[in-house]
């Protein structure tokens, strides 16, 4: 029984992690487009990427996870509970990273954009050799804090029914009454966000060089 | 958004109408967006008269803000006690004791680790089996104070390390002892610093009581999730109303961060 | 003569009506839990407040109604008095139990079913309601039977023994668990899940409210009899409460309950209380 409560409770672990890569990634994608958007020349993109964050920022997650996955097949879309909770999860974390990525561009000296138009670099260029990688120095420290939250914000889609860590832990403890289950889970997000921290932090030496 | 203009050119004429086409698709593309949902939206019935009548009811209006006052009396109590909390164990964070400094550390990594969620729900089973048998209300600002001050402390304790140590140096070498420099030089200008961040956390303790559906307590979004068992045809809409008043309350607390924030810049440092 | 004659009649009602104001107060044995809900002044009631018919915290009065909110105010107002000396804490399929047994609630009437399994961990009292396990499916669905629900995706409420009940006829019925019944009622009518299994007396409400996007199979295959879940070693508690259910059948107050709250559920069975 011990054993089978055990199987059970990795099985959540893999599917917090599922759900934590799918979300990611489509919070990153979604993310970064948002961040286009907003220094983008169309002001009424500019307009829709900073009304997506600010009502991001303004609902709580367990909201639109509701209006998600019970909302989705109410349009016709009959996606199981785990991807709706892949695409609730996503667009929440997207307004944030967007934030993140604006605010690695806003931390480039101004000067060094001024510099590289004066010599004629085009926008693009500019953004390739200058923006983005200066950028990237503010940027991923801020998304390793974002991914970290964001593994802590899956346990809401316990709500809709997704069996990872959480709802697998409520339920073992609803059978056998022992709330050890509950210490175990708290070990098991612990599990999974200090390597992601370590992960982050070894990305950083790659990827980012210091001036 | 000065960047916009610094990250290109200022358009000359041509660049102004392309500008201006840019505009154009992409404001019709944002519009095609928003018009094919709510489009779907009305064809499946989700504008019926019969889905929103149960909102033109000023009792079930009653009943809802009954949810908001239970909502922003547990984050008021919550946000108070957090931000109480949170001075001390910053304090701490950054003590020369080892000891101290190291409980501290925990404290806030423990609290800082583990999801609200899992929290609540782990209050909720374990507290009643060692005989602390509340009100759902006390788990939920139990564990939002707990959750939220280990990150409050990790705010205010940045705003004590931005400050230069030049202040807390001034206030030694004229006679004031550690603690008198701390409460009267250090903290009021950490914290004051800190303000906006301190308003953002606030605004995620907000949002959090939402997390009190699961104990169950008759928040606000529970509220609106049982008027959709009275009527189930309801259950978007009320999930929807109950979003737009949460959006009410963040907007106003968006509002006073802001000013909060262009205030600071105003005023002289 | 007469004024003394008088002042003895009076005098006498005086005392008379006294002693029945204080003897309708029902004294208890000491150190029971009647005696120990008497002093306390109210019967704190664990129920899930989100089930129509049976428990519902209606939002247009702000005020529970339904046949457990009702059988909760009766025995109120024979532990202490009165009708509204009850507090209602909503509770969850999945903590309605662990209520009871830390005392946080002094009963919990929350469509419990009783079983043996359960009779090892808490006491029940009653049954004071006999259902059936039922499945609903939406209204243009093909399944008929059981045997249907084979390879389908079956919703259930998590605390629930429906899983377990439908695994042994269906076993290879996929199940998916949410917090609450009307979650689970919304998806099978979106078509997100095939059909949702649970007792039919919780099913009804679901097809009274959309009689167009769902329907109950109506075949109940199991005998779920609704127990008020007390203590586990409080026997004197449980019996106490058995007798008053057992009054309540002989004089026709549970009918008459019956007949307000639960007359759209069907034909009344009348429960015969278990004593055990």
């Amino acid at each position: 029984m011990f054993w089978d409560y055990v199987f059970r409770f990795l099985q959540g672990m893999g599917v917090t992690l599922e759900l934590s890569f799918c979300s990611i990634l489509l919070a990153l994608l979604a993310g970064i487009l948002l961040a286009v958007m907003r220094i983008c020349p169309s002001s009424p993109l500019r307009f829709f990427s900073w009304s997506y964050v600010e009502a991001m920022r303004a609902t709580p997650v367990l909201a639109l996870l509701i209006m998600v996955v019970w909302g989705l097949p109410k349009l016709g879309f009959m996606y199981s509970e785990f991807s709706s909770s892949v695409l609730a999860l996503g667009l929440y974390t997207a307004a944030w990273v967007s934030e993140a990525i604006r605010a690695g561009v806003a931390s480039v000296p101004v000067g060094q954009v001024e510099a590289a138009r004066s010599i004629g670099m085009s926008f693009g260029r500019i953004l390739h050799s200058i923006v983005i990688p200066q950028a990237i120095r503010t940027v991923i420290p801020s998304l390793s804090g974002i991914v970290i939250v964001h593994i802590k914000t899956t346990s809401v889609a316990a709500v809709a029914g997704v069996l990872e860590i959480t709802a697998t832990s409520q339920i073992i403890n609803v059978e056998s009454a022992q709330w050890l289950w509950f210490l175990g889970a708290a070990a098991s997000y612990l599990i999974l966000t200090v390597p992601t921290g370590w992960l982050f932090k070894a990305i950083e030496q790659k990827v980012v060089f210091v001036r | 958004m000065s960047e916009n203009v610094l990250l290109y050119e200022q358009p000359g004429p041509v660049g102004l109408l392309k500008n201006r086409v840019y505009a154009v698709v992409g404001g019709a593309f944002v519009l095609t967006l928003l018009w094919s949902v709510i489009y779907r939206l009305y064809q499946r019935g989700q504008f019926d008269h019969d889905r929103w009548s149960v909102f033109l009811n000023t009792q079930v209006w009653g009943f809802l803000l009954n949810g908001l006052y239970a909502t922003l009396l547990v984050a008021s109590i919550s946000g108070a006690l957090s931000f109480a909390c949170s001075v001390p164990i910053a304090l701490a964070r950054t003590s020369e004791t080892y000891l101290v400094r190291k409980v501290a550390e925990i404290y806030i990594s423990a609290f800082r680790a583990v999801p609200l969620l899992l929290l609540i729900l782990f209050m909720t089973v374990l507290l009643p089996t060692v005989g602390f048998a509340w009100p759902a209300m006390a788990f939920l600002v139990v564990a939002l104070t707990l959750h939220h001050s280990a990150l409050a402390a990790e705010i205010v304790r940045s705003g004590i390390m931005s400050l230069e140590r030049g202040q807390q140096e001034a206030a030694l070498s004229i006679g004031m002892t550690g603690v008198q420099s701390m409460c009267y030089i250090v903290l009021p200008q950490a914290i004051r610093r800190m303000m906006p961040a301190l308003i953002g956390q606030l605004l995620a303790i907000v949002q959090d009581t939402s997390l009190g559906y699961i104990i169950p307590y008759n928040e606000l979004l529970r509220c609106s999730q049982l008027i959709s068992t009275y009527a189930p045809q309801s259950l978007l809409q009320a999930a929807f109303v109950s979003t737009l008043l949460y959006g009410m309350i963040s907007a106003l607390l968006m509002i006073v961060q802001h000013k909060v924030k262009t205030r600071k810049r105003s005023v002289a440092k | 003569m007469r004024i003394a004659n008088l002042k003895v009649i009076v005098a006498s009602l005086v005392v008379g009506l006294t002693l029945a104001g204080i003897a309708s107060a029902e004294t208890f044995p000491s150190g029971s839990t009647m005696e120990a809900i008497q002093k306390k002044g109210k019967v704190v009631v664990g129920t899930s407040l989100d089930g129509p018919g049976f428990s519902l915290l209606n939002p247009t009065t702000n005020k529970a109604e339904g046949f457990e909110i009702d059988l909760a105010k009766y025995l109120a107002k024979r532990l202490t008095g009165s009708e509204s000396n009850v507090e209602f804490v909503p509770v969850l399929s999945a903590n309605r139990f662990a209520f009871v047994q830390t005392g946080r609630v002094d009963i919990s009437l929350a469509t419990a079913t009783i079983n043996d399994e359960r009779k090892k961990i808490i006491g029940f009292a009653g049954p004071y309601y006999l259902a059936g396990q039922d499945v609903l499916v939406g209204k243009n669905s093909n399944i008929q039977t059981l045997n249907d629900l084979n390879g389908k995706s079956v919703c259930v409420v998590t605390g629930t023994d429906s899983a377990a009940n439908l695994l042994k006829v269906a076993p290879k019925a996929e199940i998916h668990s949410l917090a609450d019944e009307k979650s689970c009622a919304e998806a099978v009518s979106d078509g997100r899940f095939a059909a949702l299994t649970d007792d039919g007396a919780v099913l009804v409400p679901f097809v009274k409210l959309q009689p167009d996007r769902v329907r109950i199979l109506g075949k109940p295959f199991t005998k779920e009899p609704y127990g008020i879940v007390v203590k586990h070693d409080d026997v004197q508690f449980r019996n106490w409460i058995n007798t008053e259910l057992e009054t309540m059948i002989k004089n026709g107050e549970w009918q008459r309950l019956y007949d307000k709250d639960l007359k759209e559920f069907g034909a009344a069975q009348v429960p015969a209380v278990e004593r055990y």
